[in-house]
């Protein structure tokens, strides 16, 4: 059985990327220039604006003249590589293979397309037909609205949605045994052939597809050049190209360039939220969710300041990202305004957990991974995750490690049993200081902002010593654990490095 | 066990016959069960999980009829060095450990820890298994509720400790700031009821007033020391049921905590 492939084509895509970014402009007339100056070229109208007289090609200025209130946006590469990444995360989201087709110069210079394989797909949509139509209300929800065509080749796919570009139905499902009579007629425009081929094939009167293939072989070559072959094996409705790939790059990027450049945390959020949105978007269509953030902003004067935001656990919630970035920028503010931002993430699976009959029901994974990112965008980064002991002899030392709890266990509780409560310690964060009244070499009397009076009853002191190689880090502690006049139990260092008494914790 | 009526109706043709006689054993140990229904019934019930979250201390449990009621909030508050946090980590290491007496599985817990005054070394040595603790570090108490209601959606997680227990230092943020209003209070004893969640809410007083199901007050009673040199070894201490369901509120119980034993002195 021949491959079937599917081409998704989004014409005019430099506007629909636009609007993708600024759906308020979604029913304005608009239109995209090549460049900010008025003499520069209208790439792409929206049909408001077509319906007042802009036309492609069309200065600046002329458009302008034609349709007042005409909205002109520079065309934006971040913003057109966002959309055809997105092209892709669409086709993804219904084939395992398919390939972004790259930017060509030519006619069709602001098309979009993506080729998907589309063998097989009877099984979950019945139908070709079916198939394009997913494929196409996916492209639509990500503000992408294009054609759809299934063939068995990807140039005889493309040729068949660019046909209905000039009208028609969006989705155009061609079976093999009639693609031949499908190309004959085709103009030989939708082929975008070069300058020179076009001119060549346009003095002799060579139209369409049927003319083409008409011509006698002999000496084609030297009369229209070697481009020649690779249109008549088009024609043919042959495909030269190798088998679609399986892409493995989970990333995803958004990018926006913007118009004035930002300097307050109140429009960035508005910014963010369309960026982080799409990002979302775009991994959801994948069946992901939102790793770490990376966060790039290119700054007025050139400077670059990049950024990774860590998440507790994958999520897509687009709030609980949004607060972390801002959380992010506010705690660390760019130096100057900001031009340009790129928010890009790897896509990781969801956490998945398999229930047990026998067992107690625990968090669902991924409902704890959005509980996890939401915690961490209240608390902030790095205090919320698993409670850690290090291995080294520091009294105050601890670590807060990812929240991965172990996967469930037999139902059976552990054998030991757990050891008698011990009088547990509080600890104080950083230690307070504390005024010490010391008699035969021990504490007599302590006052601190937690605990004061006289000493009752005292143990040690314990020295506990370490990274003595270490400016920054060496400790040197004497440790006493007191029950005060006042009822409290507190355990007191001396530190030898600082020279004070300080309240470490309270027995409670 | 004789063979149940399920085996007996289900040919085995062409098995071998080691293991037939493996799967004849199967289905005259579960067939019967499973046709009774049996096997689902002590399913549904494990996956409830029990009615109440033991603490782990005999006489504390005993007080509290078997331990934190489950979709509850419950309060635990006392002065510094009155056995709160003892307490506290003798429930965690209870619900992260398991239950030998119950059969009771580990399982998670969460702490929204205010003052920042979980010590991981002394949960550990008190039996905790860490691995299954999620700490959340949060200033100042308008966050931490907002962490404590977001933990109390996540179904599945048994117990949710809140400690605003401020006795531990200082912090003028949180000493500045307005008490907590009845109806955040209102909002997380709904969230727990929902969720079947233990809430354990730690602190100097009584905060959640009639929202707290169960409200223990712990009043420090000594510091023991023993041996030469003199080691701290346990923490008496004295704990007032003063708001129960039913008529078991105002007993008292003695309680030791420490490296020795922990008994029941004296029933008030």
């Amino acid at each position: 059985m021949p491959p079937r492939i599917a081409c998704l084509l989004v014409p005019n895509l430099p506007l629909h990327a636009e609007i993708r970014a600024h759906p308020e402009l979604a029913t304005a007339p608009l239109a995209v220039a090549s460049g900010p100056e008025s003499r520069a070229e209208i790439i792409a109208a929206s049909p408001a604006a077509r319906s007042a007289g802009v036309q492609n090609t069309h200065s600046v200025a002329q458009a302008r003249a034609a349709c007042p209130e005409l909205r002109v946006r520079v065309a934006s590469p971040a913003l057109e590589r966002a959309a055809r990444a997105a092209l892709l995360d669409v086709a993804l989201s219904l084939s395992p293979r398919a390939e972004i087709a790259p930017r060509t110069p030519g006619l069709f210079f602001t098309e979009g397309k993506v080729f998907l394989d589309a063998s097989g797909i009877q099984g979950l949509f019945h139908s070709e037909q079916g198939f394009a139509s997913a494929l196409l209300a996916r492209a639509e929800a990500q503000g992408l609205p294009g054609l759809v065509a299934v063939a068995s080749s990807r140039s005889v796919a493309l040729l068949a949605a660019r046909h209905r570009m000039s009208g028609g139905p969006p989705l155009h499902c061609l079976p093999p045994e009639a693609e031949a009579n499908f190309l004959a007629p085709l103009a030989l425009d939708l082929f975008d052939p070069d300058d020179r081929l076009a001119q060549a094939l346009t003095r002799l009167g060579i139209h369409t597809v049927r003319d083409l293939l008409r011509l006698p072989r002999r000496g084609l070559a030297q009369r229209l050049g070697p481009g020649i072959f690779a249109l008549l094996a088009r024609a043919r409705g042959e495909d030269a190209d190798p088998a679609l790939p399986e892409p493995t790059s989970t990333r995803v990027e958004e990018a926006i360039d913007l118009e004035n450049p930002v300097d307050h945390l109140e429009p960035l959020g508005f910014i963010l939220r369309g960026l982080i949105s799409r990002l979302c978007e775009r991994l959801a269509l994948r069946g992901l969710a939102c790793g770490a953030l990376d966060l790039r902003m290119g700054l007025e004067g050139g400077a670059q300041d990049a950024r990774r935001i860590g998440l507790a656990a994958p999520s897509l919630d687009l709030r609980v990202l949004l607060r972390l970035t801002t959380l992010a920028l506010a705690e660390r503010a760019p130096h100057a305004p900001i031009e340009h931002i790129a928010l890009g993430s790897e896509g990781v699976p969801s956490r998945i957990d398999q229930l047990d009959l026998f067992l107690p029901r625990g968090p669902d994974p991924a409902a704890l991974g959005r509980t996890l990112t939401e915690l961490e965008s209240i608390c902030g980064e790095g205090r919320v995750g698993m409670p850690q002991v290090l291995d080294h002899h520091d009294p105050l030392g601890f670590a807060l490690g990812p929240f991965t709890p172990p996967g469930r266990e037999s139902p059976s509780p552990s054998p030991d049993p757990p050891p008698a409560p011990l009088p547990a310690l509080r600890a104080i964060r950083p230690p307070l200081r504390a005024e010490v009244r010391v008699h035969g070499g021990k504490p007599a009397f302590v006052r601190s902002a937690v605990a004061q009076g006289d000493v009752v009853m005292a143990a040690g002191p314990w020295r506990t010593t370490g990274y003595w190689w270490s400016e920054e880090e060496r400790f040197a502690l004497d440790h006493f654990d007191l029950q005060l006049s006042d009822g409290s139990v507190i355990r007191l260092g001396f530190d030898w490095i600082k020279r004070s008494w300080q309240v470490d914790g309270i027995y409670d | 066990m004789p063979p149940g009526p399920l085996s007996a109706r289900i040919p085995l043709p062409g098995v071998q016959t080691s293991s037939e006689s493996r799967i004849q054993q199967l289905l005259d140990d579960f067939g019967p069960r499973l046709q009774a229904g049996e096997t689902l019934r002590n399913a549904r019930k494990q996956q409830a999980g029990p009615a109440r979250q033991a603490s782990g201390i005999p006489a504390i449990d005993e007080l509290l009829d078997g331990g934190f009621p489950r979709g509850e909030l419950s309060e635990i508050a006392g002065p510094a060095s009155s056995g709160r946090t003892s307490l506290l980590l003798s429930l965690l290491a209870t619900t992260t450990r398991g239950r030998p007496s119950t059969g009771s599985g580990a399982e998670l817990a969460a702490l929204v820890d205010t003052p920042d005054a979980f010590d991981p070394p002394s949960a550990r040595a008190a039996g905790v298994d860490l691995r299954r603790i999620l700490w959340a570090r949060v200033r100042p108490w308008s966050e931490a509720m907002r962490c404590t209601e977001r933990l109390l959606e996540t179904e599945g997680l048994p117990l949710v400790v809140l400690d605003l227990d401020q006795s531990g230092g200082p912090s003028p943020r949180t000493r500045s700031e307005p008490p907590i209003p009845r109806s955040a209070w209102t909002r997380l004893a709904r969230r727990a009821a929902a969720s079947r969640t233990a809430l354990v809410v730690l602190g100097e007083q009584r905060r959640a007033g009639e929202q707290a199901r169960v409200a223990l007050e712990l009043q420090p009673a000594r510091a023991r020391f023993t041996g030469f040199p003199p080691l701290l070894e346990e923490i008496e201490t004295r704990a007032l049921l003063v708001r129960a369901p039913g008529a078991g509120r105002h007993r008292s119980v003695s309680v030791r905590l420490g490296s020795a034993s922990q008994d029941v002195k004296s029933p008030g």
